[in-house]
């Protein structure tokens, strides 16, 4: 009976592999064709009929795409921007999370429900005010106004909400009974066991500032500002001889630190997104 | 070690009150258990002697000085919760420590307390181990042992055994009971448990839709209890209540009585006990053998009556009996409950 479950079992895992395999070959299909066309070598791109694996590996358009633009520069704009991004919703995220989980005040739910009700508004309509209250302080083409508008983020408060409810109460009395304020449990209690949750909106978090496109096109002018989005684009735009293969391996780089993170963090990911009961 | 005094103390929730006036005086080294159904206050009342709830009118006193305003950290309480609420990040020293490290009591000191507590609770193999690595009854001797290094003035349980399963509850109650007559400190328990409130308390507080029913000692509720909810809640099988007319020898009450008996004030012949009384004729529906004795229901006159039988030979289902009385066993409670 027991063989009888087992196979039963492996079968249906099997089918359920083959089943997922065909989107996650659709999905990594265009990174893989990326991986391969910054490989090849300048003609071999443009070649008929299209192959996709290259004739012989080089790493002559990563070079030729390190030295015609300022990648380095872009790299550290965006890791910059997106940690300190990161960091700012974690932190905040945290406070009001525990905030509208632990506590009582009143207009509670009114102050939960304009928080999940941000998250309905696309970032687009906020773009036109923030832009002009950023270039009211002369903030335009600075660190902080590519930074401060996304300090706060509706969705970590809400999936960190969701998380510190499932904290028993209890937890939370015990300590206070022993002399513990609410910041250091906040801080040495609710913070590491929720920290699945908070990797998870951790890493959406940083994957998102990184992936920036439209805002810091906007209030950047100069390319000591600009960000690894923006680079590619401008790339793209100031080389339009410049062959594909070298388009390719700049934008291999430039995508390098997000998908590295997910796979350095992916179990966490995953059990962050399903612990909280939140799926994206 | 301090005496508690609870001076009536309200507690409403909106406009829901759920404690009304409740007064209990709690002596130096006592051990008393609050026992009641769920939902009857008791788990309340003892929140807010921890300053985990704020009464709504009334004074809470703890070593004579009244705590109403005093936070938690303050008032020198040591809470052990139902589900242990152990820091499961934390090891079991780590556990033990912490509150004495937030009181900034000296590490050597905090080393000797932790050492001695374990030792006592039967934990010291296990210091360095997580709670989640821990069985039921440890992780509820690691929450004792929290309890326990702080040295409070009162320990406040909330129904720490009822996780446990019934072999261990047995267990974890002597253990506990034990510990109490070792340490002899003020103790406030909760429970719905009525055999663990027998068994551990030096007085019980009978609690019942908010209010106090009765306080006494746990034979003197048992033997003399003074409602009718009392007379039910105690004991084990609970009293058979009968309501109809009372026949003649005994001293006739006043208007409608309901009067209780205990199963092994029951009996299933005239035989063997002195002045028993008829109370009439049955049919058994149910027998639960236990070994040297079975609880027999009977039903009669439409009523279910159970009977604590000590015989070699139990009846069976379906028998016709005859139920007899011990009538100087019998309680007679009026109609709100209260003892005539």
């Amino acid at each position: 009976m027991d063989k009888l479950t087992l196979t039963r079992q492996n079968k249906n895992r099997i089918v359920a592999t083959l089943i997922l395999l065909v989107p996650a070959a659709i999905q990594c299909f265009p990174l893989l064709y990326l991986l391969c066309v910054s490989s090849k070598k300048g003609g071999e791109v443009i070649q008929y009929p299209p192959r996709l694996l290259p004739e012989q590996l080089t790493l002559i358009n990563y070079q030729e795409a390190l030295s015609s633009a300022p990648l380095l520069r872009f790299l550290l704009n965006s890791a910059l921007v997106a940690t300190s991004i990161t960091f700012l919703q974690v932190f905040t995220s945290v406070l009001a999370a525990y905030a509208l989980s632990r506590l009582e005040f009143k207009g509670q739910r009114w102050v939960m429900a304009l928080i999940v009700g941000t998250m309905m508004i696309p970032g687009e309509v906020t773009i036109i005010p923030n832009y002009f209250t950023l270039a009211s302080w002369n903030w335009l083409n600075t660190y902080p106004a590519l930074i401060l508008p996304f300090s706060v983020s509706g969705f970590g408060i809400f999936l960190l909400y969701q998380f510190f409810k499932t904290i028993p109460k209890e937890l939370e009395e015990a300590a206070m009974l022993e002399g513990c304020s609410r910041l250091r449990f906040l801080f040495q209690f609710m913070v590491p066991l929720s920290l699945p949750a908070i990797t998870a909106f951790a890493i959406y978090s940083f994957v998102g500032a990184w992936n920036q496109y439209l805002w810091p096109l906007i209030v950047t002018q100069s390319t000591e500002m600009q960000t690894a989005q923006i680079g590619i684009g401008m790339f793209r735009s100031q080389n339009e001889s410049m062959s594909w293969g070298v388009i390719m391996a700049a934008t291999a780089m430039l995508i390098s630190p997000t998908v590295l993170l997910f796979i350095a963090t992916q179990k966490q990911f995953v059990r962050g997104i399903t612990m909280s009961g939140i799926k994206g | 070690m301090a005496n508690v005094e609870i001076t009536k103390v309200r507690k409403c929730f909106g406009n829901v009150e759920v404690l009304h006036e409740i007064s209990l005086s709690i002596q130096t080294g006592e051990f008393v258990v609050l026992v009641g159904p769920s939902g009857c206050g008791k788990s309340t009342l003892l929140r807010m002697v921890a300053g985990l709830d704020v009464p709504t009118s009334g004074t809470i006193a703890i070593d004579s000085e009244i705590v109403n305003s005093m936070p938690p950290k303050l008032r020198g309480v040591a809470m052990v919760f139902q589900n242990y609420a152990l820091y499961p990040h934390m090891t079991v020293r780590q556990n033990l420590s912490f509150g004495l490290k937030l009181a900034k009591v000296d590490s050597l000191e905090i080393k000797k307390r932790v050492l001695e507590s374990s030792e006592i609770l039967g934990i010291q193999d296990h210091l360095d181990k997580k709670p989640g690595q821990l069985s039921g009854g440890q992780k509820q001797r690691v929450a004792m042992g929290r309890a326990m290094v702080r040295q409070p003035k009162v320990f406040l349980f909330d129904e720490p055994l009822s996780n446990l399963d019934a072999q261990l509850r047995v267990k974890m109650r002597t253990e506990l009971s034990l510990l109490h007559r070792r340490v002899q400190a003020t103790s406030i328990y909760v429970t719905h448990d009525q055999v663990e409130a027998m068994t551990l308390a030096d007085r019980i507080a009978v609690m019942y839709q908010g209010k106090l029913e009765q306080v006494g000692k746990p034979l003197e509720l048992y033997q003399n209890p003074k409602t009718k909810f009392v007379a039910s809640f105690i004991g084990t099988p609970s009293m058979n209540f009968i309501e109809g007319e009372i026949l003649t020898k005994l001293k006739p009450p006043k208007g409608s009585v309901c009067g209780g008996f205990r199963p092994e004030s029951t009996f299933l012949s005239e035989e063997g006990a002195p002045a028993k009384l008829f109370l009439g004729k049955g049919r058994v529906v149910l027998v639960e053998p236990l070994g040297a004795m079975a609880y027999v229901h009977v039903s009669l006159a439409g009523q279910t009556v159970i009977i604590e039988a000590k015989s070699e030979v139990f009846p069976k289902n379906e028998d016709p009996v005859s139920v007899w009385i011990d009538p100087t066993k019998i309680f007679f409670f009026q109609d709100n409950g209260n003892r005539l």
